[in-house]
């Protein structure tokens, strides 16, 4: 994607930009040219840009940037000592505490801060040139919150996928009861259901979705979804509260227009999920889907036979 | 909440695949709110089918309330009775005031009754020490468990036996009981008081304070009272009877005051039983099996004259094995500690003043503590430890002084103990140490735990870091340039599986030592191997080679039989020996 029309903005942008930007940057202190910085900038702003961005849009992005973490963090990944002497008074601390955190257990919080630290100090080569995740950092957010969503990405690529595993095996030891299948439903009604259910919910936004999947899937309280959304746990519960209403009735709607009478839909409201489980559970061994084995609060009745 | 629909649940987890993670920058911005509309709304969409992002978006999150800190006072103590509450207030007030009347009274009368009758939770609690092995279902499971289910009955034993005249209470304790020194219980004590604390670490022993405050300076006071006199003084002295009761009975007193709180029951029972124990063992006064019953029993608060308290990390994990130094403003005299299994520490017999304190365990940030310590009103200084880089590996020769000048107690006991307890070896036998020793330098050879090497010349009551061509012995921060880079193919690192994946700081940790003869070898990450031959002031680097290929797995473990013959084997199981002092290597 790098047509030549971003990139000329940009550049144009940057410039005019530069003197003001590279102020508020501080990058003299930390060892980074004024030269040096108007590349890096040039470049996250071209990563983000794309040919239909206008100027002010563009203006309005690097204005936007926290540009002294940039080029904190970008003198970093280049070796500056004097930029690490900085980082680490500042970050170091953090870095460990957020691990902490994040892995609540002190050897794999260590182990988790050590290899990220690893990562950043650009212990890593590639083509004989070091290669630092600071690197990766266009200071969209706080040097400290992309550390901290470096250390979650981490963690969950490394532990939760296996944990995601373990909780299965578990999910069975604990002997979640099986029921036989209801053998009334026919294939058609559960499609139908399906069907229903999906045109439901994707006339929902992004957000009440995501508020949905968070709750009911991955089983997080009222509280933590609404500082991940940033508004107050209130709103959240009222949102949860009214889209559990209007779910049902919409659903049943959506099945009547397919042709179902109103109470054949009610009652396939009532219905075990247990057979539509049946595609579900395939889709799942297929795609990666990362929400397939998580919470037991869903009273997920696999089938073991399926599983 | 009303539950949706199951087949909503279900449709909303076979959305289709999230693909086009949103990298952490942009997953930054949006937890931060700094994106953009339209970005916003994309990224949400993508987090309404993507499970992972989500948790990463959870776990990234600032903390919002402090790390659960270890002092929390027990929610539900023995005080969440009405009637307790009252009873111990009642009880407060009465030991406060005779409290007033015993102190007064100890002053003139040594060694006589009046001081088992001052302190009868002293002594309450040292019977049950003393009666650990007669029941050790009452003392013995965990005072943490009892906790919540013994406060009711505790309560009004304990205060009961907190009233002086309480006859019932006088009865039982007729006699101070155990004779263990609180000088033994230095370590120990710890341990006991390990036994309280579980969860919420101080939540046990400072549950004390915190939980009653009121009460258990009371209890201190009581204590304090009837030890005035022998506290300082060690119970190795034994004055008289009551004295060095007394000053055990402190020791297990404030474990008794715990123990009340915790297992009230248990010293109230055994009391029963133990009326005589107490006095044989009490004339006995061996400190050794004393010190055995003293670690079983409750912990305490500190007595009069001693000065203990915990240690844990952010999470409310105790951190043991943490080095606590005790440095006097005004004497030379510094004394050190190490937390025991348990994190808590005691020292003894320190005269009142201003001292301070400090925690350092590897891993975590040294810290202080200013203070000023009222011999009559021991206290709690509990340490926090953050995470933090490994700062000390050397230990200030300076402040070498292990042997206390102004009490003759405390370290008489454990010198050997603390030595040894205090050499760094973190869970290597100690008798390595000696193995380690290289011929006629008798130095010893020691890695700490962050991967850092030093040295001893004093068989390790100092140690050095030692820096292996300029890679500086301290892990963390101090990343120096390495003098070669050392690829870490991350690929390779991740689908060997976690154990092997741990991509350390590349060439800065060692995690193997060995020394044979003159000869010094340290291996570690990135495969890393260095000899020195003159006792570490000159290292040169070993390439091992084995058939063509140079070695770069972490190197864990290092065997040198003499200065010609070795082997080393490395993170990915491989085993590399060397018949001629590492020139040439082959692979096992």
């Amino acid at each position: 994607m790098s047509s030549t029309k971003p990139i000329s903005a940009v550049q144009s942008v940057v410039n005019e930009l530069l003197a003001d930007l590279h102020a508020k940057s501080g990058c003299e202190k930390i060892g980074l040219t004024r030269e040096s910085f108007a590349v890096i900038l040039c470049e996250v702003g071209s990563k983000h840009a794309t040919a239909s961005s206008s100027e002010t849009e563009i203006r309005t992005f690097f204005l936007s940037l926290r540009v002294d973490e940039l080029a904190l963090a970008r003198a970093c990944a280049a070796g500056v000592n004097a930029a690490w002497e900085v980082f680490l008074t500042k970050f170091r601390e953090k870095l460990y505490l957020s691990a902490l955190r994040i892995a609540r257990e002190e050897s794999a919080a260590r182990e988790l801060a050590d290899t990220l630290y690893a990562d950043l100090y650009g212990t890593n080569t590639r083509d004989g040139q070091r290669v630092s995740k600071l690197a990766s950092y266009t200071g969209r957010g706080s040097l400290e919150g992309w550390l901290r969503t470096v250390l979650a990405q981490e963690y969950v690529n490394r532990y939760r996928r296996t944990k995601r595993l373990v909780s299965l095996d578990e999910e069975s030891e604990e002997g979640i009861q099986f029921a036989a299948p209801d053998p009334e439903p026919a294939a058609a009604a559960d499609q139908r259901l399906g069907q229903a259910t999906d045109e439901v919910l994707a006339f929902l936004s992004g957000e009440d979705r995501m508020v949905l999947s968070a709750y009911y899937l991955d089983g997080r309280t009222l509280a933590e979804i609404a500082r991940m959304l940033g508004v107050h746990e209130s709103t959240i519960s009222r949102k949860l509260d009214k889209l559990a209403k209007s779910l049902r009735k919409q659903i049943v709607a959506a099945l009547v227009r397919r042709g179902m009478s109103r109470r054949q839909a009610e009652e396939a409201m009532e219905v075990d999920v247990r057979d539509l489980q049946l595609d579900i559970r395939r889709s799942f061994a297929q795609d990666s889907s990362p929400a397939a084995f998580s919470e037991k609060r869903v009273e997920a009745r696999v089938p073991e036979s399926e599983g | 909440m009303q539950n949706v629909p199951k087949i909503v649940r279900e449709r909303l987890r076979a959305a289709t695949p999230a693909v086009n993670h949103p990298d952490a920058d942009v997953l930054t911005a949006f937890a931060e709110h700094s994106l953009p509309e339209l970005e916003r709304d994309v990224v949400l969409e993508h987090l309404a089918r993507c499970g992972d992002c989500r948790d990463i978006v959870a776990l990234a999150l600032p903390a919002m309330e402090p790390v659960e800190r270890a002092i929390k006072p027990s929610p539900r103590g023995w005080l969440t009775w009405p009637a307790l509450r009252w009873a111990f207030v009642a009880a407060g007030v009465v030991v406060v005031a005779s409290v007033g009347i015993m102190r007064y009274q100890a002053r003139f009368q040594r060694g006589t009754m009046s001081a088992s009758y001052k302190a009868p939770a002293p002594q309450a609690e040292t019977t049950e020490a003393k009666n650990q092995p007669l029941t050790p279902a009452l003392v013995a499971p965990p005072p943490a468990e009892k906790r919540e289910k013994t406060q009711a009955p505790a309560a009004p034993a304990f205060a009961d036996s907190m009233i002086v005249n309480n006859a019932v209470v006088a009865d039982k304790k007729s006699v101070p009981g155990v004779a263990p020194p609180p000088a033994v219980t230095q370590q120990f004590h710890g341990s006991a008081y390990g036994n309280v604390t579980r969860r919420g670490v101080a939540g046990g022993t400072v549950g004390g304070p915190a939980v009653s405050n009121q009460y258990s300076a009371n209890q201190w006071q009581q204590q304090n009272i009837a030890q005035n006199q022998a506290a300082l003084p060690t119970p190795s002295s034994p004055l008289a009877k009551q004295q060095s009761a007394a000053p055990s009975a402190n020791a297990q007193a404030p474990a008794a005051g715990q123990g009340a709180g915790v297992s009230g029951a248990a010293p109230v029972a055994t009391l029963a039983q133990n009326t005589d124990a107490n006095l044989l063992q009490y004339q006995a006064a061996a400190q050794p099996p004393a010190a055995k019953d003293i670690m079983r029993a409750k912990p305490a608060l500190p007595a009069p004259g001693q000065i203990g308290g915990h240690v844990v990390d952010l999470s409310g994990a105790v951190v043991s094995n943490a080095r606590i130094t005790v440095i006097p403003a005004k004497t030379g005299g510094v004394t050190n500690t190490v937390t025991d299994s348990q994190g808590a520490w005691l020292i003894a017999g320190l005269p009142t003043g201003n001292y301070r304190v400090q925690a350092e365990a590897p891993g975590f940030a040294t810290t202080v503590q200013d203070l000023h310590y009222d011999a009559n009103q021991p206290s709690m200084y509990s340490f926090i430890l953050s995470p933090g880089s490994v700062s000390e590996t050397v230990e200030v020769s300076a402040q070498a002084a292990q042997v206390q000048a102004d009490t003759a107690s405390v370290d008489t006991t454990f010198t050997t103990n603390r030595n040894i307890s205090q050499i760094p070896v973190n869970g290597r036998n100690v008798t390595q140490l000696v193995a380690l020793a290289p011929g006629g330098l008798q130095t010893f050879w020691s890695l700490n735990p962050a991967g850092g090497l030093q040295r001893s010349f004093d068989q390790g009551k100092t140690w050095q870091a030692v820096k292996v061509n300029g890679i500086p012995a301290l892990n963390g921060a101090r990343l120096a340039v390495a003098t070669e880079t050392v690829e870490v193919t991350t690929a390779q690192a991740k689908t060997k599986g976690l154990e092997k994946s741990r991509k350390k700081v590349a060439a800065f940790t060692f995690r193997a030592l060995a020394v044979a003869g003159s000869d010094v070898w340290v291996g570690g990450s990135g495969g890393a191997l260095y000899r020195s031959s003159d006792a570490g002031n000159h290292w040169t680097r070993v390439v091992a080679v084995a058939s063509g290929t140079a070695l770069t797995d972490d190197v864990v473990s290092l065997e040198f039989s003499d200065s010609q013959h070795g082997k080393f084997s490395t993170s990915a199981g491989e085993v590399w020996k060397t018949a001629d002092a590492g020139q040439t290597w082959q692979k096992q």
